[in-house]
C-alpha cells in the first residue's frame, strides 16, 4: 500500500518536474526567438557626427598635451636657470660681504700675512742679523702663511709695530717713519698696542719706535708681545706692559713685565711683576 | 585570417584618429551592441543613446584595448557598463522626482512607479515576449543581464564571463537561478493577472 503511495507520488513529481522542464523550455524558446532590432535609421548619421566631433576632439586635446609639455619644458629650463642665477648671486654677494668659507679663507689669509710680518720681526730681534726683512718675509713668511697657531692678538701687534719700521727702515726714510699710520686689527676685541695718551691715541712718532726697539733690544732672547703701551702726557715717559711667553732657555714663562721708557732708557717699571728680569738697558 | 588581419588594421588606424576605420570596425558588432542596450533599457531613445556613448567610449579608450580578448567582447562589456550606469541614473531620478509630489493642497503624496506588465500585455497572447521582458524586468539586475546576454543575444559562457569579468562556474551558477528566478515571476505575474 505504501509502495504504491510512493510510486504515485514519484508519478507525481515526475509529471511535475516534466511540466516545469516544459515551462523552462518554453520560455527559453521565447527569450531566444525574441527578433533582432534593426537600429533605428537615423543612428548612423548621428553616430557619424558625433563620432568626428570627438575625433577633433580627442586631436585638439592631444595638441594640448603636446603645447603643455613643451612649455612644461620651457619653464623647467627658465625655473632651472632662475635656480642657478639666485645661487651664483647669492654666492657673490656672500663673497663680497664676507660670509661663510670664503671668507674665512679671506681672514686666514690676512691671519697669515700678520704671522708672515710678525715672524720676520721676531726672526730679526731675535738674531740681529743684516739680512733685509723683505728677504725674511719671502722665506719664513710663506712657510708661516700657513702655521695659523700664533694668536690674533699677536698678530695684530706685530702688523702695527713692523709695517711702521719696514716704512722707516728699509726705505731708508725715518723722516717718514713718525708720520706713518699704522693699522691695527680689525676687532675690537683685539688689544690695540698704539700708544695712548690717556684717553686718546698718540701718533707713532720716532721717539716712539725708538723706545720700542730698546724693548726689543731690552727682551732680547725672550719670546714676547707687547700688549699695551702708554704715554705720559706730563714727563713723556712711555710705559710698555710687555707678555713675556718664554725665556731665551726655552722655557715657557707666561707672565707679563711693564717696562718704562724716559731719558732715552728703558728699565722695568716698580709695578712690575717680574723681579728677576734685566733691570737695565741703554740705547 | 583575413578578418583577424583586417581587425587588426582597422583597430592600429582608428588607434591613430581615423573615424572611418572605426566605424568599419564596429559595423560587425554594432546591431547586437544596440539590442544589447534596448534589452537592458527597453526603451529605444535610452538604447541609442548608451549604444552611441559607448562606442565613443570605445573611440576614446582604443589605446587601452591589449588584445587579451576579442574586440567585440570588449566592446560589448563596455555596452553593458554604460547601460548599468544608465539604469542607475535612471533608478535615481525616478526615486528623486517622481516619488514624492505635492497635489493642489499641498499635501505630499506618495507615488510608487508602476512597472509591471498591463493586463493587456499579460492576456494579449501575441504580447507573450513583451510579458517576459516585463518579468525580465522584475528580477535583479545580475540575473537580468545574464539571461539578456547568454538566453537573448546567446553569447558564450566564456564571453558573457569575459563581458562580466566573472568566472565560467559563476555565469553557470548565476544563468540557472537566474531562469529559475524569471520563470517565478512570470507565473506569480499569471496569478496576479489571474486573480
Amino acid at each position: 500500500m505504501d509502495k504504491q503511495i510512493d510510486l504515485d507520488n514519484r508519478a507525481v513529481d515526475i509529471e511535475k518536474d516534466d511540466t516545469q522542464d516544459k515551462d523552462m523550455e518554453k520560455l527559453l524558446a521565447i527569450l531566444h526567438d525574441t527578433p533582432e532590432v534593426e537600429i533605428p535609421a537615423g543612428f548612423d548619421q548621428r553616430f557619424s557626427q558625433a563620432l568626428k566631433a570627438e575625433g577633433s576632439k580627442i586631436r585638439e586635446e592631444k595638441r594640448m598635451a603636446a603645447a603643455n609639455k613643451k612649455r612644461k619644458w620651457y619653464l623647467k629650463v627658465a625655473a632651472t636657470a632662475a635656480a642657478c642665477f639666485v645661487v651664483v648671486f647669492a654666492s657673490v654677494s656672500m663673497y663680497n660681504d664676507g660670509i661663510g668659507s670664503d671668507s674665512g679663507r679671506i681672514a686666514s689669509e690676512e691671519s697669515a700675512e700678520t704671522q708672515m710680518s710678525l715672524s720676520g720681526d721676531m726672526f730679526n730681534d731675535a738674531t740681529e742679523e743684516g739680512a733685509s726683512k723683505d728677504a725674511v718675509i719671502s722665506t719664513e713668511g710663506i712657510q708661516e702663511k700657513e702655521d695659523l697657531n700664533l694668536s690674533a692678538e699677536q698678530a695684530t701687534i706685530a702688523l702695527g709695530r713692523v709695517d711702521a719700521e719696514y716704512r722707516g727702515e728699509s726705505d731708508g726714510n725715518g723722516q717718514d717713519t713718525g708720520q706713518a699710520e699704522i693699522y691695527y686689527g680689525m676687532q675690537s676685541s683685539e688689544v690695540d698696542t698704539l700708544c695712548r695718551e690717556g684717553s686718546k691715541y698718540a701718533e707713532a712718532t720716532e721717539e716712539y719706535w725708538a723706545y720700542r726697539r730698546l724693548v726689543d733690544e731690552y727682551l732680547t732672547g725672550y719670546e714676547f708681545t707687547v700688549t699695551d703701551c702708554q704715554r705720559d702726557k706730563d714727563t713723556g715717559s712711555y710705559l710698555f706692559e710687555v707678555h713675556i711667553v718664554m725665556d731665551p732657555e726655552g722655557q715657557i714663562v707666561d707672565e707679563s713685565l711693564i717696562l718704562r721708557g724716559e731719558q732715552g732708557e728703558i728699565h722695568e717699571s716698580e709695578n712690575s711683576t717680574e723681579g728677576d728680569e734685566p733691570q737695565t738697558g741703554s740705547d | 585570417m583575413a578578418d583577424v588581419y583586417n581587425e587588426t588594421v582597422l583597430i592600429e588606424k582608428a588607434k591613430s584618429g581615423d573615424e572611418a576605420s572605426f566605424e568599419l570596425l564596429i559595423q560587425n558588432c554594432k546591431t547586437k551592441a544596440y539590442n544589447t542596450a534596448l534589452r537592458y533599457l527597453r526603451d529605444e531613445e535610452d538604447a541609442m543613446d548608451a549604444l552611441q556613448e559607448s562606442l565613443i567610449k570605445v573611440f576614446r579608450h582604443l589605446d587601452k584595448f591589449k588584445g587579451d580578448s576579442k574586440f567585440d567582447t570588449w566592446v560589448y562589456r563596455i555596452v553593458v557598463n554604460t547601460c548599468n550606469d544608465f539604469l542607475r541614473k535612471d533608478k535615481n531620478q525616478r526615486t528623486n522626482v517622481s516619488f514624492y509630489r505635492m497635489n493642489e493642497d499641498g499635501e505630499t503624496m506618495l507615488e510608487i512607479p508602476d512597472t509591471a506588465p498591463t493586463p493587456p500585455e499579460v492576456f494579449d497572447a501575441k504580447l507573450t515576449t513583451s510579458c517576459v521582458m516585463g518579468c525580465l524586468n522584475e528580477i535583479p539586475k545580475e540575473q537580468k543581464e545574464i539571461i539578456i546576454l547568454r538566453d537573448i543575444q546567446g553569447f558564450s559562457y566564456e564571453e558573457i564571463g569575459q563581458i562580466l569579468n566573472c568566472s565560467m562556474g559563476t555565469v553557470k551558477s548565476r544563468i540557472n537561478r537566474a531562469r529559475q528566478k524569471l520563470k517565478q515571476s512570470i507565473l506569480e505575474q499569471y496569478d496576479r493577472s489571474c486573480v
